[in-house]
């Protein structure tokens, strides 16, 4: 059993408290992503896992033992750093090897490990070579094998893709997930990219100013956020967020009506969460892939401004009294200045109370 | 994925520097040259002109002649002279590392753990750099004293230790002779030697941490690894220093008893100022500089290239 519990974690330095009682639990074998912007307390919370930062209160317990008072090297965990602390003067080999000095081994058996490792991340060819002397993914493998070795109880990274150019953070956010399904290890992921926690996470946790705002699967992050902080910062292109009241009908039910006096009905099925909101403002928000352009008798926007990307396109239109990304797939490409009907996905909208900045019907 | 990211750009010449070489460099080297050459080479040249002459500080009138060179080299006192140097420039510039990289551990580490007085620590040391050679000989003459208010004897005395001959045995004149140059040298190598340390990745010790490293194994693993090139060109400076030195021990027993502390730059200088033989003086100075350009050269050796570890 390796699972890893924060059971209220907290940090103080001085008076100042930056994580308040973090509660999560990763099973055995599970790949958490916490995510969030800088300063949200993301990494101190994995410093204290890793036993870098002392723990100011809470429990932390990993495969159901106490680690609060044990040294980093005594809690058996495995850290990738963002910029890979390989030993400069050690060979690649050596680097790896080192977790492995005080198990009691035969050179023999330890160039195999060492061997297997460099297999697994195919990084034979480098075992001589120094870490000045590899590219920047190179070294995030090396740095990978110096942990894998070990055979820890829970794997930690600290943003370890953020030193890589865009192409190669993509390869290797791919490595990292295919290891993951090949050797499974209970694993805290550490990033501020929020596409890196979507595509590699098994269980999404969104840090910010020091508390967990939402812990889930990607999509139910994705597509039921609980707060908006929450809404804007998962998804990019970001959600459009537009200012509304919710006015109840005369008879028939709910409209949702923007600021720029456009009038939208509330579809059956989510009218039961808002009825109470009736009369009151809200912010109205829909996911760029929800806004489709299509002829029919929907509302009519000009287009503002165009992105072609190839598989997909991101208009920016004039609408609700904003401006609004929506994302378009297929080859029909609208030009600058044209008017086009949108058809809305309303059944997937996301309407916050301003007030709290809770989604509304949330969890 | 090697293929991806190998450089490609082999076709480019490489660039010498930083932008292009003037057209004629010689003017804008001519203020250094001709201050080196009036303040270094110039008196190396004489020195070696004098070597090779029968000169004196008293008749300056100086004729050609090998006597001093074989005077000199043939000298009973040399066998001694180089044997006291090699002692008391090993024995220093040991100490000055061991001691100077000592302080500047326990310095890191209290600033790393916030610990108060960090500060004061540095300065204190540092402040043993600034006395000079002769003051830090006569402050050490009187803490060796072997009078009955001698500072370190009376010292031990009151813990029951006999007093020990400091100065007055030959056998322990050298020690104490190391010990007054390490007490001032170490500031040199502990500053030098916090600066490198400051500059280590704290996150090569963090990784260590989580592989379980002992003291001892980010001692040697990390620390002394990456002070390589810091501790090597600590070494040459010392080197040259301490073998130059003669200030200090000039005042502490004035290379005595006997010859017992008398070391190359002290025998140089007592052939020339209390034997008045200048010729004799400047070959002792050229085999000095020999020695020191000869230890440097091996020291640099073991420099760190770059582009190699």
């Amino acid at each position: 059993m390796s699972e890893l519990v924060l059971d209220g974690i907290s940090k103080s330095f001085g008076d100042t408290e930056v994580v308040h009682g973090i509660d999560l639990t990763v099973a055995e074998n599970e790949f958490v992503v916490l995510v969030g912007p800088s300063g949200c307390g993301k990494s101190t919370t994995l410093r204290m896992v890793a036993g870098l930062e002392a723990i100011s209160s809470g429990e932390l317990r990993i495969g159901g033992e106490r680690v609060n008072d044990r040294s980093p090297g005594e809690r058996d965990v495995a850290m990738v750093f963002q910029n890979y602390a390989l030993y400069p003067h050690m060979s690649v080999a050596q680097n790896i090897a080192f977790g492995l000095r005080r198990r009691k081994l035969s050179r023999a058996e330890r160039d195999a490990a060492v061997l297997e490792v460099a297999k697994l991340l195919e990084i034979e060819p480098l075992l001589d070579r120094r870490p000045r002397a590899l590219s920047g993914g190179q070294r995030q493998r090396v740095a990978m094998g110096r942990a894998i070795i070990r055979d820890p109880q829970v794997f930690l990274f600290d943003e370890p893709l953020s030193n890589l150019d865009a192409r190669l953070r993509l390869q290797m956010r791919l490595e990292i997930k295919r290891l993951h399904a090949r050797k499974p290890v209970t694993t805290l992921y550490v990033t501020h990219d929020q596409t890196e926690a979507m595509t590699m996470a098994d269980r999404v946790v969104v840090m910010n100013e020091g508390r967990i705002e939402q812990a889930g699967p990607p999509m139910e992050i994705y597509r039921n956020p609980r707060t908006r902080f929450v809404a804007e910062f998962i998804g990019a292109p970001a959600v459009n967020l537009f200012d509304a009241r919710l006015t109840g009908g005369s008879d028939d039910g709910l409209w949702i009506e923007l600021a720029d006096g456009t009038r939208l009905s509330v579809p059956a099925s989510r009218r039961a969460g808002c009825e109470s909101y009736a009369g009151q403002p809200v912010v109205f928000g829909l996911r760029p892939e929800d806004i489709v352009i299509e002829a029919g008798d929907g509302p009519v926007a000009p287009v503002q401004m165009v992105e072609t990307m190839g598989a997909e396109t991101l208009a920016y239109l004039g609408f609700g009294g904003t401006e609004a990304c929506a994302r378009l797939t297929g080859d029909s490409v609208p030009s600058r200045g044209d008017q086009v009907h949108l058809r809305l996905g309303l059944e997937r909208m996301i309407l916050i109370d301003p007030t709290t900045d809770r989604v509304i019907g949330a969890a | 994925m090697t293929a991806t990211s190998a450089p490609r750009r082999a076709a480019a010449p490489p660039a010498t520097g930083g932008g292009p070489a003037p057209a004629r460099p010689l003017p804008w080297l001519l203020p250094v040259l001709f201050f080196i050459g009036l303040f270094y080479l110039w008196p190396i040249i004489d020195a070696l002109r004098l070597a090779f002459t029968d000169a004196s500080l008293l008749d300056r009138e100086a004729n050609f002649s090998l006597d001093a060179i074989g005077a000199m080299l043939g000298s009973a006192a040399l066998g001694t002279v180089l044997r006291n140097t090699a002692v008391f420039t090993l024995g220093s510039v040991f100490g000055q590392l061991l001691l100077g990289l000592a302080i500047a551990l326990l310095v890191v580490r209290g600033e790393r753990n916030n610990l108060r007085g960090m500060l004061v620590l540095r300065t204190l040391v540092l402040a043993a750099w600034v006395i000079p050679g002769i003051a830090n000989g006569v402050i050490w003459q009187m803490l060796f004293s072997e009078a009955p208010f001698g500072a370190i004897n009376s010292t031990l005395r009151l813990v029951g230790i006999p007093p020990v001959a400091w100065l007055s045995n030959p056998d322990n004149a050298m020690m104490s002779a190391i010990i007054a140059t390490v007490w001032q040298g170490t500031a040199y190598s502990m500053i030098l030697l916090y600066a490198a340390l400051r500059s280590i990745d704290d996150t090569l010790y963090e990784a260590a941490a989580v592989d379980a490293a002992t003291p001892w194994e980010r001692l040697w693993f990390i620390t002394l690894p990456e002070l390589r090139g810091a501790l090597l060109v600590n070494a040459i400076l010392i080197v040259i220093m301490t073998l130059n030195t003669f200030d200090v021990i000039i005042s502490l027993t004035g290379g005595g008893p006997g010859r017992a502390t008398e070391v190359l730059a002290l025998y140089a200088y007592n052939t020339v100022f209390y034997n008045f033989d200048l010729a004799g003086g400047s070959v002792l100075s050229i085999l000095l500089m020999a020695i020191s350009l000869t230890l440097a050269a091996i020291v640099a050796m073991f420099l760190p290239r770059s582009g190699r570890p």
